[in-house]
């Protein structure tokens, strides 16, 4: 048996906040657009977020913005 | 997973060269196994430290208080980690460390060795373990403050981030950031005017703004040019359409204009023939002056057709009136006998035929100019029949370009060299030819072409329609940047939301480990210094501006004050330390890890010991690492840890050629016996006597003894008197169970009959002086003896306490007590 440190009362770490944030808060779909919220997922869901996210992130956002003005299936 | 330290071995660095470097460490049934190590200082005990913290640093391999700089700095750089005989020594200075997880059992090895410039990468090996402990696992004397006062607000915020992970929360946050400013520079402005120049050009500055009414309204007037009203559509392609469909009639059109054009040109011309002053009646004119000019020259030249002596009779009317001879000199003639009649006349003669000679001559001079008029006339016509016979080509009028071929080669005919009396004839026809021509060759065959079309050319169209076609894209463009413009707004609002969920979320994580820290933090605090007011922690995040103010209330809640201005040395180092224990203690759970040297410098014994305290009860499952120089700190550890799975290792010297001299430490019965063994009674006596304060200190405190000496505090004043009634009494209570055992148990009855309580107490007048070996030996081992009441009769094991049933139990389940003995039979 080991003996683990108390660490009471638990912290959520930053993957585990990621990962609620995007499977419960994000997912309601009357509040959040779920494709912006999919390539901001796509981008910022995993931890180490790539160092260039944030401009990839605004890179997609605008393609996907793009395709809907142009009256694509995004 | 729990990662702790299996091994570690340090060669050739800071003090450290080839010996005392191996530590085996470990863990027993689960409970990682730690270790304090006691030196004096300047004994090498921070090159431990140092080189636990180069191992695990990060690639770059620095250790914090040497800074980052070169072997000249200030502090020594990195060129101060390896000992400086290493290198004479033919010591590579590395540091071996082995890692187990005890849950799977897993073994992680790595060698880190000592690397003085700036490519020092960190072993992978130690990456995996050393992630697990985000909070900094290193904690010297010197350190203690450095978070509370030392720190700007940005760097405590970059600790505080690393501690909780939160540097990718602060990094999702600056993405976060990133990508809304990003989207909201996404603009289309520039290429909206770039489309609206466009527009501007291919309405040749017409419309100056993106009007789409305007726009087609130009479209429409253009249009015109080409097209009837009725016929022009609505919307630019329409346009562009209906010129492309009506692009070879409108070009047609503008192959009549040209012919109106030529044909005003080519009457024009034609009136140049026939006009009063025209060409033709200058050429007429020309022709009749011309023949009569060459009348009066030929009238000249008959009359002075006798004259043809001229030389001879120049010469004679200069002699014959001095010489006057008989006869003629030319003929020999008498005079009588010429037509003259005698010299006078003939005188007379001479002097009329050389003046019609001259006569002659000048009418031959007017000929020439007037034949020069005549053949000027006949060019000038030559030239304005090639340009009509061009003009009519251009329209196709073939016999009219027949007919100026015809008549320029009559004006050929008319430049010869013939006199103009023969060409009499031939001048009077080509005369009327050349005034039929004009006047009814010409006229009629123009009589058919149409007078005035529009002019229009072929490329003007095709320019009109490619200027269209231009403008159409930079109006669909436009159109498609305006829908373009207003998805990308629309998306950044949708993002928006969604950044603003993630940054309440990160918020309140955030806000989650401060409160967190912040009670663990004023717990710890209150340990160390109970009794005394204990600050509330105030920790204020700003992850926006990254920065981490650390304030605590001073004496009122309404006090908030920053730390350094206001608390003493002594807790500035608590608040430190609290930190640091808290944020290992919350963060670095998977790796349990963590290095405390010399950390109680600056505190009393009084806090020592609640130090002590705090690492037994609130670092439980921790692996620690310490060093100090501290005897009594370093007793005060080995009293109350000795039996958690602690070793004890004692630097009982140094030499710089080969570094510390450390020898590992036994239990303190161990001690003593080799102390008993050693024949110095008063060292040995001295240290039974601190064994029986200390043991019996801790137990006062199990059994929840009351004691007129205050736990912890003042320790150094204790005597076993204050410690034995009131401990005796409380054994004796405990329900009885030592009833019947302790206080009939030999030992009890020596310690309470014999005096070696009060004799060997404070109360003595010199109570550290021992007489003999064997009165230290009588009294360690009735010491001994009495001590083992307390363990379990089955296994031997120290008895465990329950305070609230008040009652003594074993882990083993067996019978603690010894049997009770039967009294004997009678008789």
């Amino acid at each position: 048996m080991t003996h683990k440190p108390d660490q009471s009362p638990k912290l959520l770490s930053a993957a585990e906040l990621l990962r609620t944030a995007f499977d419960d808060m994000l997912a309601d779909s009357g509040r959040f657009d779920q494709e912006v919220v999919q390539i901001a997922r796509r981008h910022l869901g995993s931890t180490p977020a790539r160092s260039k996210a944030g401009s990839n992130l605004a890179e997609d956002l605008v393609a996907l913005a793009e395709t809907r003005s142009a009256g694509g299936k995004s | 997973m729990t990662w702790i330290v299996s091994s570690l071995a340090i060669r050739g660095v800071k003090g450290v060269l080839d010996r005392a470097g191996e530590f085996k460490l470990g863990h027993k049934n689960g409970v990682p196994r730690s270790i304090a190590i006691f030196g004096r200082n300047g004994q090498g005990k921070s090159g431990y430290a140092d080189a636990m913290e180069y191992v695990l640093a990060v690639d770059g391999g620095a250790v914090e208080h040497l800074g980052k700089g070169g072997a000249d700095s200030e502090h020594g750089g990195k060129h101060a980690i390896p000992h400086v005989l290493a290198e004479e020594r033919g010591i590579s200075p590395e540091v071996v460390i082995e890692f187990v997880d005890m849950e799977t059992g897993e073994r992680i090895s790595a060698t880190r060795p000592v690397q003085t410039g700036r490519i020092d990468p960190r072993p992978k090996e130690i990456d995996r373990v050393s992630a697990q402990a985000p909070a900094f696992n290193i904690l010297r004397q010197h350190d203690l403050r450095r978070f509370v006062v030392d720190m700007s607000p940005g760097e405590k915020f970059g600790e505080f981030a690393r501690w909780i992970g939160l540097e990718h929360i602060a990094n999702m946050v600056t993405h976060l950031t990133t990508t809304q400013n990003t989207l909201k520079n996404t603009e289309v402005d520039r290429e909206i005017a770039v489309h609206q120049e466009s527009i501007k050009e291919h309405t040749s500055g017409a419309i100056t703004s993106p009007d789409e009414h305007k726009i087609l309204k130009w479209c429409t007037v253009k249009a015109g040019e080409y097209l009837e009203a009725q016929d022009i559509p609505e919307g630019i392609p329409n346009v562009i359409a209906a010129l492309v469909r009506r692009r070879e009639e409108i070009i047609q059109q503008s192959k009549g204009a040209l012919a109106a054009q030529t044909k005003k040109q080519l009457a024009k011309a034609t009136s140049v023939l026939t006009d009063s002053t025209g060409t033709l009646g200058k050429l007429e004119s020309s022709y009749s002056q011309g023949i009569e000019a060459e009348k009066a020259r030929d009238q000249a030249e008959s009359d002075a057709s006798d004259s043809v002596f001229q030389e001879v009779w120049k010469a004679a009317k200069s002699l014959l009136p001095t010489a006057r001879p008989e006869v003629c000199p030319v003929c020999q003639t008498p005079w009588c006998e010429t037509r003259a009649g005698s010299v006078e006349g003939a005188l007379v003669t001479l002097s009329d035929s050389l003046d019609t000679l001259t006569e002659f001559q000048t009418a031959s001079a007017v000929f020439s100019t007037k034949r020069q008029a005549f053949d000027k006339a006949t060019t000038r016509l030559d030239s304005e029949l090639e340009q009509i016979g061009k003009l009519a080509e251009t329209l196709s009028l073939t016999q009219v370009v027949g007919q100026t071929r015809k008549l320029r080669a009559g004006c050929a005919q008319m430049s010869s060299e013939k006199g103009l009396k023969d060409l009499r004839a031939q001048f009077t026809g080509f005369h009327r030819e050349c005034e039929a021509f004009a006047g009814t060759q010409i006229p009629e065959a123009l009589a058919g072409l149409p007078d005035e079309v529009t002019p229009q050319e072929a490329s003007q169209i095709d320019d009109s329609i490619a200027n269209l076609r231009a403008l159409d894209e930079a109006v669909q463009g436009l159109g498609k940047l305006k829908r373009r413009e207003a998805a990308i707004r629309q998306v950044e609002r949708q993002f928006a939301r969604v950044a603003e969920e993630m940054r309440a979320q990160a918020k309140a994580l955030v806000e989650g480990a401060v409160a967190v820290l912040g009670s663990d933090v004023e717990d710890i605090y209150q340990q160390i210094h109970p009794g005394e007011a204990v600050p509330h922690v105030h920790i204020v995040m700003d992850p926006d501006e990254k920065t981490l103010t650390l304030r605590v209330s001073f004496h009122s809640d309404d006090r908030i004050v920053p730390p350094a201005g206001y608390l003493s040395e002594s807790q500035i180092n608590t608040l430190g330390l609290a930190l640091f224990l808290s944020a290992v203690r919350r963060f670095n759970g998977a790796f349990p890890f963590l290095v405390l040297d010399d950390i109680v410098s600056s505190y009393d014994a009084d806090n020592r010991a609640r130090i002590v305290d705090l690492l037994a009860e609130h670092m439980k499952g921790f692996q620690i690492f310490l060093t100090t120089h501290d005897e009594r700190f370093y007793k005060h550890l080995k009293q109350r840890l000795q039996s958690d799975n602690w070793r004890f290792d004692r630097i009982t010297g140094y030499e710089f050629e080969r570094g510390p001299r450390r020898e590992s430490e036994g239990s303190p019965s161990d001690e003593i016996s080799k102390l008993i063994e050693g024949g110095d009674p008063q060292i040995a006596g001295n240290a039974v006597r601190q064994r029986m304060e200390d043991w019996f200190d801790s137990m006062c405190d199990k059994y929840k003894v009351r004691t007129l000496h205050r736990r912890g505090t003042h320790e150094y004043e204790r005597t076993l008197s204050d410690f034995w009634e009131p401990f005796r009494k409380r054994a004796l209570e405990l329900r009885g169970i030592f009833k019947g055992v302790v206080d009939n148990s030999v030992a009890y009855q020596r310690i309470s009959a014999a005096p070696i309580i009060n004799y060997y107490s404070h109360n003595q007048a010199n109570p550290y002086e021992w007489s003999a070996m064997g009165d230290v030996r009588y009294v360690w081992e009735t010491f001994l003896e009495f001590t083992n009441l307390f363990r379990c009769y089955s296994c031997e094991k120290v008895l465990h306490f329950n305070p609230d049933k008040n009652t003594l139990y074993c882990t083993c389940g067996r019978a603690i007590l010894p049997p009770v003995q039967q009294p004997a039979a009678d008789g």
